[in-house]
């Protein structure tokens, strides 16, 4: 009955992370065992409304970690996690899980991109992988889950998330058809 | 895990008096009642959702739990899936449960107004609270919006006690507002005003939950912590011992001031003062009907291992410390909070009376005030576990009766509606809150999909 979970958690402990360096790795292998245990062993959730972070722009991984722990983000889970990491464990993390290779891509066929996807770019860059931008390290979108995309831009219309003020704003001025437009065209986009 | 139903019984049994009652009830559930009948202990008592049975009993006690970390810490998120086809809840032999409203995204918290309607908390996205009006068999629910553009709302409470309430209070983001309110109301006849305007906001734990003293003179607001442990938390404060006075022995500061608090205050939102401290998260405050004793539903902690710590329900006495963050279950140290440690405070913690399997996440809790279940089970607790996420196999996600005698309880608990866990991953329900109806029958609410589901108790 538990296989599914039993593996997970061998392929959490064997592979949990991206190593940067065995030593490294090492160090914190508890801890990033837990992240595992939702974001995937291998890199991809079993549930896709949780996000793909392996790849991920560390800085922005780091500033979210930040935020859950100070309290900017509220998610349960990722609060209790955030506060038991010391910042150098936050560190080393993030940059572990940044230089991860983000992991296989989709293959569905691109639709035509939604005429909105340029305010997009204005931040996550031009292929959509993020980066530095006039509001802080974008995060990339390009590849991630659909589902995980759209409950995060309706979060942060409905002000349930509000750790970025710019896109609060852009996400109140998107209807909820087209932020699910949006979402489709990321979650294939390579 | 088969649950027996009554059918066949109930003709046969229509006419015969009340001591082959619960001798029926023992026959028909022989199986389940074997269980239920030894109540599990110790490492028994801790378990998961495959071996949760509606009737098995339940007793953890502080000399129970393990030593910190004794199993690795985990994450074990669960996804909620709409239910399954043939999915069933399942519960106690004689009791059914139905549906009895949908499509009640973010539903939380609900209470029984005096008159019987029904009020419901959908917190997120946006907050409103419903009414529902039912038949008096409870037949034919009908749903109407009594508020909206609230944030966060939560705690429902109807002032004065007694039969005819003026107001109707709902803890929500940072306060406490009151809509006027008279029996029969099903959608607010005025703008709310605000009473309290100066809750803790930010961070974990957003749940406001409001209740009265029957004298109705005073009104409790239960406020969770910002944080699971307090890591981050900064020194004393300067003159701590005034801080102490002024926020009770046991409070925390920084951002955690005026939090993991059951907080007291007028019902005009004056002369706030800290009722009892420590108390992590207290989800659900109910009060006992005859004694006015204040109950918390409690969440407990995270990041300690599977079977640590339990979640507990207990009453909250005036000016008592139950632990959190320095300590849990008693003088249990918890090393992890900032600020220092706190040997002051050791012998101090109350423990708190009725433990529940760790991760179990209680979140409402009501007392049964009788004329529908079981004799013996007037004056007992109902609380709805939301459910784990920090343990490898799940807890929680289903309803559970805590038996009270002479007024108190007596430390155990029965599972009562279980079935919600799909698999090691999915899940298709998660209990927030119970009221009982006017009726007898107990409704719970689940915003994993938005359903108000009815448990009533018929001999055929």
């Amino acid at each position: 009955m538990d296989a599914p979970l039993i593996a997970l958690t061998l392929a959490a402990a064997a592979m949990c992370v991206p190593s940067a360096g065995a030593a490294a790795a090492g160090s914190v292998a508890p801890k990033t065992r837990l992240c595992a245990s939702c974001h995937g062993g291998a890199g991809v959730p079993s549930d896709h409304t949780v996000p793909i972070i392996w790849g991920q722009q560390p800085a922005y991984l780091q500033k979210q970690l930040n935020d859950y722990r100070n309290g900017d983000r509220d998610s349960q889970i990722m609060s209790s996690i955030a506060e038991s990491l010391s910042d150098r464990d936050l560190s080393q993390i993030t940059a572990q899980f940044g230089s991860a290779k983000w992991p296989a891509p989709s293959e569905a066929k691109l639709p035509a991109a939604p005429v909105a996807i340029a305010t997009c770019q204005a931040c996550h860059s031009a292929n959509l992988a993020g980066g530095v931008s006039p509001s802080g390290v974008a995060p990339r979108l390009a590849g991630q889950f659909s589902a995980y995309l759209v409950d995060t831009m309706n979060a942060y219309a409905d002000g349930e998330r509000a750790n970025s003020t710019a896109m609060t704003a852009l996400m109140q001025s998107l209807s909820p058809p087209d932020r699910t437009k949006i979402a489709d065209y990321l979650a294939v986009l390579r | 895990m088969k649950t027996q139903q009554l059918i066949g019984y109930g003709a046969m049994i229509r006419n015969l008096a009340v001591i082959t009652f619960s001798l029926l009830a023992a026959i028909a559930t022989q199986p389940t009642f074997a269980s239920a009948q030894s109540v599990r202990v110790g490492n028994a008592a801790y378990g998961d959702w495959r071996t949760d049975a509606p009737g098995v009993m339940r007793k953890i006690t502080p000399a129970d739990m393990p030593a910190p970390l004794a199993t690795p810490t985990t994450a074990s998120r669960s996804k909620v899936i709409p239910r399954p086809a043939g999915a069933k809840l399942k519960t106690m032999p004689g009791f059914t449960v139905t549906a009895f409203v949908t499509g009640m995204t973010g539903a939380r918290v609900l209470r029984t107004a005096p008159n019987g309607d029904i009020f419901l908390a959908l917190s997120r996205p946006e907050g409103k609270i419903m009414t529902i009006r039912a038949g008096a068999d409870m037949s034919s629910p009908k749903v109407e919006t009594f508020a909206t553009g609230l944030r966060d709302a939560y705690g429902i409470a109807f002032y004065p006690p007694g039969p005819d309430p003026k107001w109707v209070y709902v803890g929500e983001f940072g306060k406490v507002v009151r809509f006027p309110y008279r029996n029969g109301d099903l959608t607010a006849s005025g703008a709310p005003q605000t009473v309290v305007s100066d809750l803790a906001t930010g961070g974990n734990h957003w749940t406001r939950d409001v209740a009265f003293s029957p004298d109705g003179k005073t009104m409790y607001v239960a406020v969770g912590s910002a944080s699971n442990v307090a890591a981050d938390m900064g020194p004393r404060p300067a003159n701590f011992a005034a801080f102490e006075k002024s926020h009770s022995p046991g409070s925390a500061w920084d951002r955690e001031e005026w939090r993991a608090n059951v907080l007291t205050y007028t019902p005009e939102g004056k002369n706030k003062r800290v009722f009892a401290s420590g108390v992590r998260n207290c989800s659900g405050l109910a009060v006992q009907p005859g004694t006015g004793t204040v109950y918390c539903a409690t969440n407990e902690r995270d990041l300690l291992g599977d079977n640590l710590p339990p979640d507990y329900v207990t009453d909250v006495k005036q000016g008592a410390f139950y632990g959190w963050p320095w300590y849990y279950i008693g003088d249990h140290v918890d090393a992890r909070p900032g600020g220092g440690p706190r040997p002051d405070l050791a012998d101090k913690v109350t423990v708190p009376d009725v433990l529940l399997q760790p991760h179990s996440a209680p979140l409402g809790m009501a007392f049964n005030p009788g004329g529908q279940f079981l004799p013996d089970w007037k004056g007992d607790a109902f609380v709805a576990l939301h459910g784990s996420w920090n343990r490898a196999l799940r807890t929680g996600y289903k309803i559970i009766r805590v038996p009270f005698k002479d007024g108190k309880p007596t430390g155990e608990y029965q599972d009562f509606v279980i079935g919600f866990v799909a698999n090691s991953q999915d899940v298709w329900g998660r209990p927030v809150d119970v009221t009982f109806a006017k009726d007898g029958s107990l409704l719970f609410s689940d915003d994993g999909n938005g359903v108000v589901y009815r448990v009533a108790y018929k001999l055929e």
